[in-house]
């Protein structure tokens, strides 16, 4: 029981402090060396370009805390804005369009949950295997050529503004909140830890594990095709390549954020900071013309000092 | 389309007519095409290549090497145990591929390369454009646009690719005769739409008097004028890129948004690539030159 209370996301959210400072440190610091990073138009173009991110790091919070892994969640992103493009082509008006899409999208997240829980291949394969089929898929419904989009509403998910504030920004936080409310209050966002804490308690406890950790997938393949309407909607073109190679950037982003690789421990709020850590360091090389050479450089450096505060964190709580 | 089926039929019947005091049937020669990636540049030389193929009968696989030259090779080995009658390849490494092309001709297998080429191995034919003439060609006229003097915005490819070296290699080569044209920024859009659209709109924060911009290819180049025109500056932003002539690219173009767009031409790359094998099959001999297409918005003709 003291284990399961230490797990608990409130406690979590205190212990992830260390993750805020690290941003906070980052923010400032550039503040002083990079021209131009204090305006509202720098701060939107860090929110515009994390939203996406945070959406993906989102998929992957969730499968972490059933002590799975989601590499596929690019390759979803990608799918989705072509079947959203596709249908919009076909002459469906854009809302039906959309709303099909992140369905194919969902439906793609419970496949990969139900082979992985029902049929026992292994997260990290039968994943695998969906980035490898989720890409193939693009190419073949984009037949490789960046398709247009010319729904003004559509677009406007990712170019528009509400209240002055982008509407990526707007959707993924509000994603935010439902993924906060859902983890923190509600009896399976609790599951999802107990599973990762232990999954032989959790389902000797009456946990139904298959069916929650299957659910976990579902959520992850949506949240990954709303940022695909994301991606798509901003460029007003669905990408043969979209999405690709998107995973290890949301993996990176919640790695920084302290979400364990093995289950039952992370945080909403961890997954966001990491991935507003990543966009910041991008904006801020940028912002500095620091030669692209570098920019992987800085990012495995990044990761590998978050995880090693983690480790400190976790050892000074014990 | 179907107006030529009967003259086709004709043709097909005198063909098979001549041929039949040789007992030969007509030839029907297989190609296997082996593009680096799928990315819509590559798409356009498949269907130049896969549009030329089917005016000569020549039956074309394509494969799709993902970037990766393990794959690729393991690619050329099956089209070489198929007994294709060519093999055009778009290496996705100078140095990885270098073992399969001498595979294919110790099969006897002739090759030509496509956009790219191996370093090692023999090839009947390379058909590419130059990439260090474009990057030379794109910034001599922000030069001159600009009359040698302004801020310049240097949009890189993807890090390390030979297109990216050569293009680049090719603009300093200009610019380094324009002392007072300034290289405010030199960033990756990684070649792709939304890498130029977020690196654009992070350099236009930083450099409030960018005068402009230098895009190495067409899908940065519109990522870089969507950012422009969300933050109210296209206008006072001359772009040029090296475009692939596609579509979405030549719009911007005629529009006035890019001011100019050394083309490329992957589909003419592909077409020729197909029409020089077949005639080396039929004849033994191959020589043709892709040439680059400059491409003017209204009024920037020089």
């Amino acid at each position: 029981m003291p284990n399961e209370l230490r797990h608990h996301p409130i406690l979590q959210a205190i212990v992830d402090q260390g993750v805020l400072i690290a941003f906070v440190l980052l923010v400032v610091f550039l503040a002083f060396v990079a021209p131009h990073f204090v305006s509202t138009a720098n701060a939107f173009s860090i929110l515009i370009d994390a939203a996406p991110l945070v959406l993906l790091a989102l998929c992957e919070l969730v499968v972490m805390l059933v002590a799975g892994i989601d590499l596929a969640v690019g390759a979803i992103a990608g799918f989705t804005g072509a079947i959203a493009a596709t249908m919009m082509l076909q002459g469906f008006p854009w809302p039906i369009a959309t709303l099909l899409a992140l369905l194919a999208a969902m439906l793609a997240g419970t496949l990969q949950g139900v082979i992985i829980n029902y049929l026992r291949v292994t997260d990290f394969i039968t994943t695998l295997a969906g980035l490898s089929i989720f890409s193939s898929l693009t190419l073949i419904i984009t037949d490789g050529e960046p398709m247009n989009i010319n729904a003004n509403g559509f677009n406007a998910l990712g170019e528009g503004h509400l209240l002055g504030v982008p509407t990526q920004i707007w959707i993924a936080a509000f994603i935010v909140l439902v993924v906060a409310l859902w983890l923190g209050l509600t009896a399976s966002g609790m599951h999802l830890y107990a599973i990762g804490g232990n999954r032989v308690a959790a389902y000797r406890a009456g946990i139904r594990v298959r069916r929650l950790r299957s659910f976990a997938y579902a959520f992850s393949g949506l949240s990954a095709g709303i940022a695909g309407v994301i991606l798509a909607a901003q460029l007003a073109t669905a990408d043969p390549n979209a999405g690709r190679g998107q995973e290890l950037p949301a993996i990176a982003a919640v790695v920084i954020g302290g979400v364990s690789l093995f289950g039952g421990r992370g945080s909403v709020w961890g997954a966001v900071l990491g991935a507003l850590i990543l966009s910041t360091i991008l904006d801020g090389l940028v912002l500095l013309n620091i030669s692209p050479f570098f920019t992987e450089l800085v990012e495995g450096v990044v990761i590998l000092l978050a995880v090693m505060m983690g480790h400190l964190r976790k050892r000074s709580s014990n | 389309m179907k107006a030529k089926k009967p003259a086709t039929l004709i043709l097909a019947a005198l063909g098979s007519l001549a041929l039949l005091g040789s007992t030969t049937a007509a030839p029907q020669y297989t190609f296997g095409l082996l593009l680096s990636a799928m990315t819509p540049y590559f798409a356009t030389i498949k269907s130049g290549a896969e549009s030329e193929a089917k005016k000569l009968g020549v039956q074309l696989l394509v494969e799709n090497g993902n970037n990766d030259s393990a794959t690729q090779s393991n690619q050329v080995d099956t089209l070489i145990a198929r007994k294709v009658n060519l093999l055009l390849i778009n290496p996705t490494d100078a140095k990885a591929l270098i073992p399969a092309v001498e595979k294919a001709n110790a099969a006897h297998i002739p090759v030509v390369f496509i956009d790219r080429k191996a370093d090692g191995g023999h090839a009947i034919a390379y058909f590419a454009s130059d990439n260090t003439q474009a990057g030379a060609q794109a910034c001599q006229f922000l030069a001159n646009h600009l009359h040698g003097k302004g801020n310049l915005f240097m949009l890189l490819g993807i890090s390390g690719a030979s297109a990216t070296n050569e293009r680049s290699a090719g603009c300093d080569s200009v610019l380094q005769h324009y002392p007072n044209i300034h290289v405010v920024a030199r960033q990756s859009g990684h070649f792709s739409r939304r890498g130029g659209l977020t690196v654009m709109r992070d350099v236009l924060i930083a450099h409030p008097n960018l005068d402009a911009v230098y895009a190495e290819n067409g899908q940065m180049a519109i990522g870089a004028v969507r950012a422009a025109e969300a933050a109210g500056r296209l206008k006072n932003l001359t772009i040029a890129m090296i475009g692939s002539g596609s579509a979405g690219e030549t719009q911007l173009v005629k529009e006035g948004k890019i001011a100019l767009s050394v083309a490329q031409q992957p589909a003419v790359m592909g077409a020729l690539g197909v029409e020089a094998g077949y005639n080396y099959l039929n004849t033994g001999t191959v020589f043709v030159p892709v040439p680059l297409h400059m491409d003017y918005a209204p009024g920037q003709r020089p």
